[in-house]
């Protein structure tokens, strides 16, 4: 079974309804960047329902292992020399000064080589802004004040002509943090702040407040075949980039607090999520 | 008040993000929340050796400033009050930019343009007086005439313009409006002498991007 979005979709209804059916699955045969990374969310959200499953899963994969190790401890997993450039990579988001010249540039740095050996050339940059900004975005808004961010994480995925990668924290979410701007303080869940946020750029902030965020992303994605998904409390949005336009797919799920984000770019063929193999980094 | 952005903690020469952004202007924060910066200031960011910005960063800094002192310029009954100390509030203070490379000047353009801002980049400043700027981002037609002359005239009120341009069909009144416009864009000063309105420019050269 594929650690898809659609795996953790259909995991996080198991377990805000307290349903145990889907842990009991098999185990994965593959993840994709998104459903490994909102894996290590609900691993810190429902650490006793999914303990004994994620523990054996995690055994037999090392990808697994380094993204819960990245989101419970928040320090880099990897001991490899700092310009490998890897396909496949988690960082932690912890304070303010998350993105330090020290860990956080040389990780940029990979991710954009890894982009351009990927066949992504010079949008390799752009979409490492993107990265940032999302990535920013768990400073800016997951806690009640800039000052205390809740903590999150990054992964990325990157193989031949495919560039994806996740942001999730467990914070307050998009519809705590908008509700702080009375210009949005009527929105009555978690799917219409999403799609305030994508589609009227509503942001926290009561001046001057248009998501620069999103318009980095959607930037990055322009002339690819982008997907991104997005989830906060029970709410998801699903946008992909089609020759008509951006279009948007809201729908409810299963509740996890804070913000996920998955960014999907590809080169060719129909936007879609890739997996890779239990065994990657292994 | 001059603030040299790379020399500011915690020291990136890449001004990427919102974050980054609050960190670099901590102290500025803290003074306007303070109320400790003088009235009228004019704060030019310095961006010399920054090699890279976005619009997150020009959001928390030029453009932060940009907005403090519109706020203060406007009608304020409809503010909402600052929640955090990085949320801008009404502050008379004005704001240029100088050290742009040219890829800055192209991020800073995209970041005004579209929101129909305009900003000031001081090419050459003597003694914390901008000799000569560019004007960066959007600014009218009829402003942009109004704050040529401005800039030509020196300190100048809407009934000496009125009488400088007499082939100009425009009013006291237009004239008067004009100059509030531009000083609400923080381009000029503004002061009260008895019973008119004195405006003068930020820069004595004015050069059109």
């Amino acid at each position: 079974m594929q650690f898809n979005s659609a795996f953790i979709t259909d995991l996080r209804e198991c377990l805000s309804n307290q349903s145990n059916s889907q842990l009991e699955s098999p185990s994965p045969s593959g993840f994709s960047i998104g459903g490994i990374v909102q894996l290590a969310c609900l691993q810190s959200a429902y650490p006793e329902c999914l303990k004994s499953s994620v523990n054996t899963w995690r055994t037999s994969s090392k990808a697994l292992d380094n993204a819960i190790a990245t989101q419970e401890s928040g320090l880099l997993p990897s001991t490899l020399n700092m310009w490998d450039v890897r396909g496949l990579e988690f960082f932690p988001i912890r304070g303010r000064q998350w993105a330090d010249r020290e860990k956080y540039h040389p990780f940029a740095s990979r991710f954009c080589k890894a982009a351009k050996q990927a066949g992504f050339g010079n949008i390799a940059q752009a979409l490492s802004g993107a990265l940032l900004e999302m990535a920013d975005n768990v400073v800016q808004h997951s806690g009640p004040d800039p000052a205390c961010p809740a903590p999150g994480i990054i992964g990325y995925y990157i193989c031949d002509g495919h560039v994806a990668f996740s942001i999730a924290d467990l914070g307050r979410g998009a519809l705590q943090s908008l509700k702080e701007n009375p210009a949005w303080s009527q929105l009555q869940n978690s799917k219409a702040a999403l799609l305030a946020i994508i589609q009227k750029h509503a942001s926290r902030r009561p001046s001057g407040g248009d998501g620069e965020g999103f318009k980095e992303v959607f930037k990055s994605l322009t002339n690819l075949n982008g997907l991104i998904e997005l989830f906060s409390g029970d709410g998801r949005v699903r946008i992909t980039n089609t020759p008509c336009g951006r279009q948007a797919t809201p729908q409810f799920t299963g509740f996890l607090s804070g913000f996920q984000i998955t960014v999907n770019c590809s080169l060719a063929g129909e936007p879609c999520e890739r997996t890779f193999p239990l065994d990657y980094l292994t | 008040m001059r603030i040299e952005l790379h020399e500011c903690e915690p020291k990136n020469s890449a001004g990427l993000g919102a974050t980054l952004a609050e960190l670099h202007m901590a102290a500025v924060h803290k003074a306007v929340a303070d109320g400790t910066i003088p009235a009228g200031t004019l704060i030019v960011l310095d961006f010399e050796k920054i090699t890279a910005v976005n619009g997150s960063y020009i959001k928390g800094t030029a453009s932060w400033l940009l907005t403090c002192g519109q706020l203060s310029s406007g009608n304020t009954e409809n503010i909402i009050p600052p929640r955090h100390v990085a949320d801008p509030r009404p502050y008379d203070l004005f704001v240029c930019v100088t050290g742009l490379s040219p890829d800055l000047v192209t991020e800073f353009q995209e970041f005004l343009k579209p929101r129909g801002l305009p900003l000031l980049f001081a090419r050459k400043i003597t003694g914390g007086a901008v000799n000569e700027a560019v004007l960066l981002g959007h600014l009218d037609p009829a402003l942009k005439f109004t704050l040529n002359a401005v800039t030509k005239e020196g300190t100048c009120t809407a009934p000496r313009l009125h009488e400088s341009f007499p082939d100009q069909k425009i009013t006291v009144t237009a004239w008067n409006n004009r100059l509030n416009d531009l000083h609400s864009l923080r381009l000029v000063r503004r002061v009260r002498v008895g019973r008119t309105l004195e405006y003068s420019p930020l820069t004595r050269i004015i050069l059109w991007a």
